[in-house]
């Protein structure tokens, strides 16, 4: 069984218009997240990366159920995620999956102490009856990620904790009811860089004691690379390129793969030839025809304009959509 | 040397302490280069810089030291010097585009009427230098009259270079600037400010937490903790080469691309308290390689080999190499 599978998802926003413009279809219409399609498989870490704006944390919310989806499908656990209506049902289903959000200057209710958030979850989503029940299932989480003693930072305000150790307080709230699949988005973009090792390093651990799924959703590839077992990687609402971390560098297609590691600052990197890039993401809300990425891709050809590539398996493992990797497209080229 | 900073130490009234968030800083700038200054949040790195342009808030001051600019004393001078110098020697460009123009006044104005402020130019004079900086910057001139709003993140920035450049500054600071973009816009970011540097001869300093970023836009690198400058030299060497058990932890948590796939490097404990300095060396407490000498005794700034300074106590024998592993 897989943890999450997305068939042909699409979330789409309409913009503000007036009534009549609404009325008669020509509001325009943001296509946030275009038909992707993914199978994740148990215990997974996938790595969802792509630019801001190109829609990886709508599909985070739609998973979630905080943002509807628009059309197609979404499971997780076997569970159609639209199917899930009414308070008991919801509240089930959030015991099952968590989030971890971005800020944890932001996601932490100062007013709390670490305790108090901790709880949080197992009285609202009543899961433990009893006072000593929550007690104790909250220090055990609190020990799991590495909060320890617990008794020095249990009753701390987050005010009191540093930035990496606010994370790990959010982590906690976010096990606490024992979920099966978590989606982490940017944990640590806002951390300082000494600390982000230690929560990256504290998810795989969880991922591999508990075998619990992650969706972690970044803008950073190298970050994806370090804690993934896959990376999907999205541009403009679609998936253009689905591979394995390990043959990331070296395998990737699709020229938007391509452009993201060329232009990555790091230490390691050969400088000698870098992807010139020229303009940038095209918007949302009128996108391109065919591919999106067709009017900053070096590679464009009349077909790129026309029609929408499909995400097709290269090599096993590995997806792309460009019409570079077709057969008759190849053929066309050596013809030319 | 253009810019030479001697010993500068500034310091922060909050409540009743007196806390020192920059301690004895030195380091010169010569004309064309381009210094990184890196470090964690706190360390110091941004008030170091404000204080170059005297740009501390209310409850600072500049403590001790020397800021020299061809002679004068940016630390000491009076405050009317220091109007003449901003803008036309030294320019900044702030952390956060997206803050950093006035959301009410077309772009193109902005530019104006900072170039009207420090040269006697015409309107005509200014709009053409500022739609120069546009072309230059990679945004159409046709956008000069534009409010910001109208600008993507990545064009913000952009047209923020521009607005710094107008005077023709013979310094350049640089504050975060890569830090709010996605990696593509961050690239051009990079190479714009590389091929600025060459074009106007300007001098570059540049404050960043992200190390690759610093090591491929500058020259030089300072590795700042706790206020101090911990190791600087060449920005290879600094990086590649590690003698201070600081950077080797900063350099070792960042996960690469291309470095094979091994566990992150953590570093114990949190940012330090300026309100509760150590005695010794500030890395003292969070240091795997700490002795009670270095829990006692300041390290002094020394050189550990040709143009390599180093803060620690150890630097000599602590020479990580990352080119052999």
């Amino acid at each position: 069984m897989s943890d999450m599978v997305l068939d042909n998802l699409s979330k789409q926003y309409v913009l503000k218009a007036g009534f009549f413009k609404q009325l008669s279809g020509k509001a325009g219409v943001v296509s946030a997240v275009d038909q992707v399609s993914f199978q994740m498989e148990e215990g997974e870490i996938v790595g969802l990366v792509g630019e801001s704006g190109c829609g990886k944390t709508t599909l985070g919310k739609m998973l979630l159920k905080i943002e509807d989806i628009t059309s197609g499908k979404a499971y997780i656990d076997g569970t159609d995620i639209a199917a899930v209506r009414g308070r008991k049902n919801i509240l089930e289903f959030r015991k099952k999956v968590q989030m971890i959000f971005q800020d944890p200057y932001d996601s932490l209710d100062p007013k709390f102490t670490i305790r108090e958030i901790v709880a949080e979850p197992l009285k609202s989503l009543k899961i433990c009856q009893s006072a000593e029940e929550i007690h104790k299932r909250v220090e055990d989480t609190l020990r799991l990620v590495e909060l320890t003693p617990v008794e020095l930072y249990a009753d701390r305000y987050p005010h009191q904790l540093s930035g990496g150790q606010r994370q790990r307080v959010a982590i906690a709230r976010a096990l606490v009811s024992n979920p099966e699949f978590i989606i982490a988005d940017e944990p640590v973009s806002m951390l300082d860089v000494s600390l982000r090792a230690g929560v990256l390093n504290l998810l795989q651990k969880l991922n591999r004691e508990r075998g619990i799924g992650v969706l972690l959703i970044t803008h950073d590839l190298a970050t994806a690379r370090f804690l993934c077992n896959r990376i999907v990687v999205m541009y403009l609402g679609r998936f253009v390129e689905i591979t394995d971390p390990s043959s990331l560098v070296e395998d990737a297609v699709h020229p938007y793969t391509q452009l993201l590691i060329s232009s990555a600052p790091d230490l390691f990197a050969d400088t000698s030839n870098r992807i010139k890039v020229e303009g940038e993401a095209a918007s949302a809300v009128a996108p391109p025809q065919g591919c999106r990425f067709y009017p900053r891709c070096p590679y464009t050809r009349d077909i790129c304009t026309r029609e929408v590539p499909q995400l097709t398996e290269i090599k096993p493992r590995h997806f792309v959509a460009c019409h570079k990797t077709s057969p008759d497209f190849i053929k066309a080229e050596a013809a030319r | 040397m253009l810019l030479e900073v001697k010993n500068l130490c500034v310091d922060f009234k909050v409540g009743k302490q007196t806390l020192r968030a920059v301690n004895d800083v030195s380091f010169s700038l010569g004309e064309r280069d381009s210094l990184g200054l890196v470090g964690e949040s706190g360390c110091g790195k941004s008030t170091t810089a404000f204080a170059l342009m005297r740009l501390l808030a209310k409850n600072g001051r500049i403590a001790g030291g020397q800021v020299l600019l061809n002679g004068l004393d940016l630390a000491s001078a009076p405050y009317d010097e220091i109007r003449k110098v901003r803008w036309k020697d030294i320019a900044i460009i702030f952390q956060n585009a997206m803050t950093a123009l006035n959301p009410v006044q077309k772009i193109g104005n902005q530019l104006v009427n900072a170039l009207q402020e420090h040269e006697n130019v015409s309107r005509k004079e200014a709009i053409e230098r500022a739609e120069y900086l546009f072309e230059r910057v990679g945004i159409a001139k046709s956008r000069l009259m534009q409010y910001p709003h109208e600008f993507s993140g990545g064009m913000k920035q952009r047209a923020v270079i521009a607005l710094a450049l107008i005077c023709k500054p013979k310094i350049l600071i640089a504050d975060e600037p890569t830090t709010a973009l996605d990696v593509v816009a961050q690239r051009q970011v990079i190479e714009l400010l590389a091929g600025l540097q060459d074009e106007f001869h300007i001098s570059i300093i540049m404050i960043s937490h992200d190390i690759s970023a610093v090591a491929e836009a500058c020259s030089h690198i300072a590795v700042m903790y706790g206020g101090e400058i911990m190791e600087m030299g060449n920005s290879k060497d600094v990086l590649i080469r590690n003698n201070h058990p600081y950077t080797h932890a900063l350099v070792g948590s960042f996960p690469s691309l291309h470095k094979p796939l091994s566990a992150l490097m953590q570093i114990p404990g949190g940012a330090p308290n300026l309100a509760d300095m150590p005695v010794g060396c500030p890395f003292s407490p969070r240091c795997p390689y700490a002795t009670d000498l270095c829990r006692e005794k300041k390290p002094p700034m020394r050189q550990v080999r040709l143009g390599k300074l180093c803060k620690c106590h150890y630097a000599e024998e602590l020479d990580f190499n990352r080119k052999e592993g």
